[in-house]
């Protein structure tokens, strides 16, 4: 391996999180080249010198302050076991799986949508007692029941609201 | 580390049965590494104190929904994160010119550790050393906020992969890629330092 492949993996080989494969291609490399040695030295000396770096200590009142702050506080009661189960579902990790899920989805649906296109067509054909045919039946129901009872408010949309065609043998009985 | 785990999960335990002494305790076993962590990313001061505080304060009010299976270093250290890039985003907006954060940050950062006597060295170290610390802190401060979170969760507050895995929420391969930039960057920027065998 060249020292570009070799100079990223340094990191994690100091902390010996390689595979057991790569592990062996750094050491192997390393035994040859003495710039990949000397950035793991420098990188080993800057892990130790962050690992000793001075550590901050809160001041002395730190422990009163907060007491006084938490007296004033109780804790939340658990949250419902569905939130909890909902916000593990959507945490930001799954969201391209959610993604891919969606569109997925959305894709089936318009192949369902599609396909069933040409299926309403042969069913309008083959059975004639359809809509169209219906309202072009209430058209004539219409003309005959208001010729009969001229005030009576018949529209389209009443009759059609009576597909069984109770109308139109109210107007044969009035006939 | 089990051992540890073990008496986290009691410590717990005893919390969400509104036991007030028990989360006395969580506060003084974590509040140093909490407030230390929270100092390496804002930057020392009163306001990394508060937020100390209200990383304890918001551990408090949610402890009965803690889950075991986070461990309380990790959901502390989370709770930290989450609370330092709030307040970063609220300082960028509300101060449209801000004085670099490092500049001002570097000089109380003087003031502390001038109160941590150190006598593994003779004074010439000590002022080399103080130099080194100061740099370091500025290199950290400088870093982006994602690299940073990485290598001081790592490196200084001594955090397993899988355990900053589960507070940035991100695959494995992301985190060492990030530690690996951060630990990079930090290494040219003090390079001088290093070449001249501290």
């Amino acid at each position: 391996m060249k020292c570009d492949k070799i100079q990223p993996m340094l990191s994690a080989f100091i902390d010996n999180a390689l595979s057991a494969r790569d592990t062996w291609e750094v050491d192997r490399h390393l035994a040859e080249c003495h710039e990949c040695q000397r950035s793991l030295n420098e990188m080993k000396r800057t892990i130790k010198l962050l690992h000793d770096i001075s550590a901050f200590e809160v001041s002395a009142d730190f422990d009163a302050k907060l007491q006084t702050k938490l007296s004033e506080l109780q804790p939340k009661p658990d949250r419902l076991m569905w939130i909890k189960g909902l916000s593990r579902m959507f945490r930001p990790r799954l969201l391209p799986a959610w993604g891919a899920a969606s569109i997925l989805g959305i894709v089936l649906v318009m192949m369902v949508f599609f396909n069933q296109k040409p299926i309403r067509t042969v069913n309008m054909n083959t059975f004639p007692a359809t809509e169209a045919n219906f309202v072009q039946q209430a058209k004539v129901q219409n003309m005959a029941f208001s010729a009969v009872n001229p005030l009576e408010d018949v529209s389209i949309a009443n009759l059609s609201a009576h597909p069984s065609g109770q109308l139109g043998s109210n107007a044969n009985a009035s006939e | 580390m089990t051992a540890v785990s073990n008496a986290d999960t009691s410590l717990i335990l005893r919390c969400q049965d509104n036991d007030a002494a028990a989360f006395n305790e969580i506060v003084a076993r974590y509040k140093n590494r909490v407030y230390n962590y929270i100092c390496r990313t804002v930057g020392p001061g009163a306001d990394a104190e508060d937020l100390t505080q209200e990383t304890f304060i918001r551990a408090y009010m949610n402890i009965k929904s803690f889950q075991s299976r986070a461990t309380l270093n990790t959901w502390l250290f989370r709770i930290a994160t989450n609370i330092c890039i709030d307040h970063q985003r609220k300082v960028k907006r509300i101060q449209s010119n801000i004085v670099p954060l490092q500049r001002e940050d570097a000089d109380n950062e003087e003031d502390v550790q001038m109160d941590i006597p150190d006598t593994r060295y003779n004074p010439e170290d000590m002022l080399l050393t103080k130099e080194l610390n100061k740099e370091l802190s500025k290199a950290l401060l400088d870093l982006p906020e994602k690299l940073r979170t990485v290598i001081l969760l790592h490196d200084i507050e001594g955090l397993a992969y899988e355990e900053i895995m589960e507070i940035v929420d991100c695959p494995l391969g992301t985190v060492k890629s990030r530690l690996f930039n951060a630990r990079q960057t930090i290494r040219k920027k003090i390079s001088h330092y290093l070449n001249s065998s501290v």
